[in-house]
């Protein structure tokens, strides 16, 4: 947890670390929810939402270093205690106008690539209905990397972490210095 | 895949149609499949036994997701999938390619068949089966049978009992070694495991890792050569799976000795061991089974070669540590540099207490003018302040001795942690030369060439990391050996040489670099042949051909686009051919060069640095970013005179010693924001980085050299691939992230930017010639006045364009004569900002600096216009004045 964190956002944090050591507590066979807890912002005035469960940490702004010659939708890479997470440029990965409130980082759980996503808050704690939980039925299109759900009446566009690694470059197979492919 | 098993509350619901997914569901098959999809174009590259384990247990993962489940006909496939990976797996078959086709085409019909059913191909399940049935008869009857064989060709070359079992020369202990390694740490596990089971422990997941690693083990044992074992555990995963079948898995503890025959059988080898092996494999699989009592004394007694004195670490581990390494050698430069401040405060002291010493001599000059009390009082306060003075020194001075035997001995402490810690980076090359064997075999029993390998130097070592990233090219040449350089047993004959060819791998240590080579006694290059190619390609003219020496020649063959083959054969010569090794070795910071005679044979000498992930480098500015730029291609760090600088072909150029280097702006190379304050220093020399990579020339022209060291290179993920310059990227002493440069690619990146005038280079031109004749815009948003900012702009030699809205500002701005944008800003309108994250957010917008006149002087409003990508700002008030014509020209001057 960054020691800078606003209130809010240490807030949500924490509600995001309960809900979790609750869930561990559980064996998965006996977890029965009320709903699918979402951690919402908002991005050029819409918003949108993580399952909470794939967020790793929350963080607020730090400096990002940019990659010469990479993908707009990659903003850089910033520093986490001393490893690298590749930031993404939300915005203009969901076809947004810029938003420069932007500044939250979301880092999340992703098999093998550290990623963040760029976000403006208010940050705040949902939760999705599992039984209005779309199944094969989705709202958008099936490459889309999100859908739109009703959370409380309102809807929101819920963001899914794994399909934004398909939405990013893919990587080519020429050979690197430091070859590098993450071993499997 | 033990933490996939969330079952989804959505599953058990009565009212969900059969055939539909839970979102849930479906990430997870699409992610295991997708995982699995990956693996086996991974299994092809390499073709690993012990892998062709891990992927049946990952098809096995598969199998009990509930969405297969719920689908009987999936799970047969499945069953068959596994089959066909077990059965390649026992028989040591390999893996063609045509089989990865077929699995890979199973696996996208296993995805559209669980999102919509009754898509699947009953013709594709059939395929499948019948391919399973012929392997089992190949299995089950002797290697040689011929007769039966229907499948791809790919099975009747493969189906060798022994990889190197027709190799002469070759040792194959390194195998045996690796899989000793793993026995020994896998076998404890194994122990563990099963007394858990036969405690009764019902735990899928204990069942789930036995499995797991008796299946590792057994590929890794087959592919070492240990049949006996390999066939054992084998056994031993069969009596398992009975055993599961009958849900008495706690009988399993019963197995337990049988792991200590293993045991003693891996430690030392003998045929009563290996006899022991067989009958207890076959007791294992016999109906009535009963536990196989374990007589061994000698574990004991034996020596153990292997376990205890090594362990296996993850190589992203040492890169951590290594990373945590770089961070202590940064903080030592930081110490010292603190110890040389506290050595100046001490030279301060021995310069107070001199001028200590001349006021006592005054003081005892001028006693005896003075009232006696005041020359007491006097004396007395001197002696005193000379007491306190004397032993401070004498503190600090010990202090600062101490402290420097101290900083010394963790200086050299640090320098030998690091170079341990590379040590344990450093693998042999023989982990390298490994696969070559195989590879001689497979390819020289195709062409029917025999072929002698000789490795010499197989003890020299290299950094993990770039023995892996040196396969590709190595093996590469090693095909090519075969494939083009060497003949056939009867061309051989008729030129007078042994029929058997003959292939070396050597490698070499020389100072910091590894020199591999790859020699072949084949029929060499002909430099006719590759003259004639060369000039048939276009990358040679006749007439320029003639005066080229016969290494020059050579030279020729890494060119892109260049085969001296006429026909592509299937091993090599794909078109591709050495430029890629030229391209994969470059890209190391290596090179690779050739030698040849016609009729005697051919040599490529590979030369690689010793280790990547340490690399000494320049840290530079470059805007209002920063870089590392590696020494290794560094030449020199000079500054020079505007003289210095001039026009050659239409490009910016530095004269040098006779010799004109092409020059190029970093910030613009990179395409780096520009800085928003000038730094105070002199503008009369510019910094000039001269790069030095691949014969080619750069001089990189940047705002500020920050000094040399040493930085750790993190990797960055696959994702940035497409991101050349970067090679990697390093943290500063302060966690600032920095990019470590590519150098190779800054030279190819400089060389391909033909034509950069002089004020793109970022120079300032007004020193040495007069205003340049060429055009130079500044675009006006929307709402400026125009007229207020005529005479400022014109004066400074600059064209306005007005616009009259956002769109306009963006079209205009693309414009490679545009220098400078001028927007207004106000608190009440927020497009502004917008379009100058736009601005800044385009590719060929981003490198015009941008000034934003604000309506009023507000933080808020600057702050946020910097912040949105601004270069500076200015309130409307000053518009026209001295401050607003300097900033004007700051910008403006710079062109980039």
């Amino acid at each position: 947890m960054s020691p800078n964190s606003s209130p809010i956002e240490q807030e949500v944090i924490r509600h995001v670390l309960r809900d979790r050591a609750h869930r561990a507590s559980q064996s998965h066979a006996t977890v029965e929810h009320d709903g699918t807890p979402l951690l919402t912002f908002s991005l050029g005035g819409e918003t949108y939402a993580v399952e909470a469960a794939r967020v790793r940490e929350v963080m607020s702004a730090k400096p990002i270093c940019r990659i010469p010659g990479a993908d707009p939708k990659l903003r850089g890479v910033v520093n986490v205690r001393g490893g690298l997470v590749t930031v993404l440029d939300t915005c203009r990965l969901l076809d947004l106008p810029p938003d420069g409130r932007a500044t939250s980082l979301l880092v999340l759980e992703l098999p093998k690539l550290q990623l963040a996503l760029q976000v403006a808050g208010p940050l705040d704690l949902a939760l999705l209905d599992n039984r209005h939980r779309p199944g094969a039925s989705t709202h958008g299109d099936e490459s889309s990397c999100h859908r739109a759900v009703a959370v409380s009446g309102r809807l929101i566009g819920l963001i899914d972490p794994d399909r934004l690694l398909a939405a990013l470059p893919t990587p080519s197979h020429r050979d690197r210095p430091n070859g590098r492919r993450e071993s499997p | 895949m033990s933490s996939g098993r969330v079952d989804d509350p959505g599953d058990r619901s009565p009212d969900r149609p059969e055939g539909l997914l839970s979102s849930e569901e479906r990430r997870r098959l699409e992610a295991t499949i997708r995982d699995l999809n990956r693996q086996f174009l991974e299994l092809e590259e390499d073709g690993l036994a012990s892998s062709l384990g891990e992927l049946s247990d990952r098809l096995q993962a598969l199998a009990r997701e509930p969405a297969i489940q719920r689908r009987a006909p999936l799970s047969e496939v499945l069953e068959t999938l596994r089959e066909l990976l077990d059965q390649s797996a026992r028989a040591e078959a390999g893996w063609s390619s045509s089989d990865t086709d077929l699995l890979l085409e199973a696996l996208a019909n296993i995805l559209d068949e669980a999102r919509h059913p009754g898509s699947w191909p009953p013709e594709l399940g059939r395929r499948l089966e019948e391919l399973c049935r012929a392997r089992r008869m190949e299995g089950g009857q002797s290697a040689s049978e011929d007769g039966a064989n229907t499948d791809p060709p790919a099975s009747g070359e493969t189906l060798e009992a022994h990889p190197f079992g027709n190799l002469p020369d070759i040792d194959d202990s390194f195998l045996l070694e690796l899989f000793r390694e793993q026995f020994f740490e896998t076998s404890a596990e194994i122990e563990e495991l099963l007394l858990r089971l036969e405690k009764g422990t019902d735990d899928a997941e204990v069942a789930g890792a036995l499995k797991r690693h008796v299946h590792n083990l057994k590929g890794a044992a087959f592919q070492a050569g240990l049949e006996v074992v390999g066939s054992y555990l084998h056994a031993f995963e069969e009596r398992l799976r009975r055993l599961e079948e009958i849900d008495d898995l706690a009988a399993a503890g019963r197995l337990l000795g049988g792991v200590d025959t293993v045991t003693a059988y891996v430690r030392t080898p003998s045929p009563e061991g290996a006899e022991r092996l067989r009958v207890a494999s076959q007791e294992l699989l016999s109906d009535d089974w009963q536990p196989t009592v374990a007589v061994v004394d000698e574990i004991e007694s034996s020596q153990s070669p292997i376990s205890g004195q090594t362990i296996r670490v993850q190589i992203e581990k040492l890169d951590e540590l290594l990373d945590v390494t770089g961070e202590l050698v940064q903080q030592q430069i930081r110490l010292d540099s603190w110890l040389g401040g506290l050595r100046s405060i001490v030279d301060g002291f021995s310069r107070v207490l001199r001028r200590h010493r001349k006021l006592r001599e005054y003081l005892d000059a001028q006693r005896l003018k003075m009232p006696a009390e005041v020359g007491d009082r006097l004396v007395g306060l001197e002696r005193s302040i000379r007491i306190a003075l004397g032993d401070l020194h004498k503190g600090v001075t010990s202090y600062m001795s101490t402290t420097e035997t101290d900083a010394a001995s963790s200086r050299s402490l640090t320098a030998r942690l690091k170079d341990h810690v590379m040590s344990t980076r450093m693998v042999p090359v023989r982990t390298l030369f490994a696969s070559v064997p195989r590879i001689i075999r497979d390819l020289g029993r195709s062409q029917s060439k025999s072929v002698l390998l000789v490795l010499e130097g197989e003890e020299t070592e290299l950094d993990r990391r770039v023995v892996d990233a040196v396969r590709d090219p190595l093996l590469h040449l090693v095909r090519n050996a075969i494939d083009h350089g060497l003949e056939t047993a009867s061309e051989r004959r008729a030129a007078g040489k042994p029929t058997q060819g003959r292939l070396t791998l050597a490698a070499r240590q020389h100072g910091g670099m590894v020199h591999l080579r790859i020699s072949d006694d084949g029929r060499g290059i002909d430099p006719e042949r590759v003259r004639q190619k060369a000039v048939g390609a276009g990358l040679l003219e006749a007439s320029d051909s003639s005066q080229l020496e016969e290494s020059e020649l050579l030279e020729l063959v890494f060119k892109p686009g260049f085969s001296t083959r006429d026909e592509a054969s299937t091993v090599s010569g794909r078109g591709i051919g050495l430029e890629v090794v030229h391209r994969a070795v470059a890209a190391l910071n290596g090179q690779v060069e050739v030698e040849s005679r016609l009729g005697q044979g051919t040599s490529f000498l590979i030369k690689l640095p010793l280790t990547l992930a340490i690399v000494r480098g320049l840290i530079v500015e470059a805007g209002s970013e920063r870089f590392v730029i590696p020494s290794s291609a560094v030449e020199n760090l000079i500054q020079v005179e505007p003289a210095q600088v001039g026009t050659l072909a239409g490009r910016t150029v530095l004269e040098l010693e006779g010799r004109s280097v092409p020059l190029e702006s970093l910030t613009a190379l990179v395409g780096a924001p520009p800085r928003l304050e000038e730094p105070a220093k002199s503008e009369a020399l510019i910094n000039v980085v001269l790069l030095t990579h691949d014969e080619r020339d750069l001089g990189v022209l940047v705002d500020a050299p920050l000094g040399e060291r040493w930085t750790v290179v993190k990797q960055l993920s696959q994702v940035f691939d497409s991101a050349r310059l970067a090679s990697g990227a390093t943290t500063l002493g302060s966690g600032e992230v920095v990019v470590v440069l590519d150098a190779g690619e800054l030279v190819r990146a400089g060389a391909h930017r033909r034509g950069s005038s002089f004020e793109e280079v970022g120079f300032a031109r007004e020193a040495t010639a007069p205003p340049p004749a060429r055009l130079r815009r500044v675009v006006l948003g929307p709402d400026l006045e125009e007229n207020e900012l005529r005479e400022t702009l014109e004066a400074l030699g600059l064209q306005l364009e007005a616009t009259s809205q956002a769109s306009e500002v963006l079209v205009r701005a693309q414009d490679s004569a545009v220098v400078l944008i001028l927007l207004r800003i106000s608190p009440a309108d927020r497009r502004t900002v917008a379009l100058v994250k736009r601005l800044k957010g385009d590719e060929r917008t981003r490198r015009v600096p941008l000034v934003l006149v604000g309506t009023e002087d507000s933080d808020t409003l600057r702050r946020e216009g910097l912040e949105a990508g601004a270069s500076g700002f200015i309130v409307q008030s000053e518009v026209g004045g001295e401050s607003f014509s300097r900033m004007i020209h700051r910008f403006t001057r710079r062109g980039l």
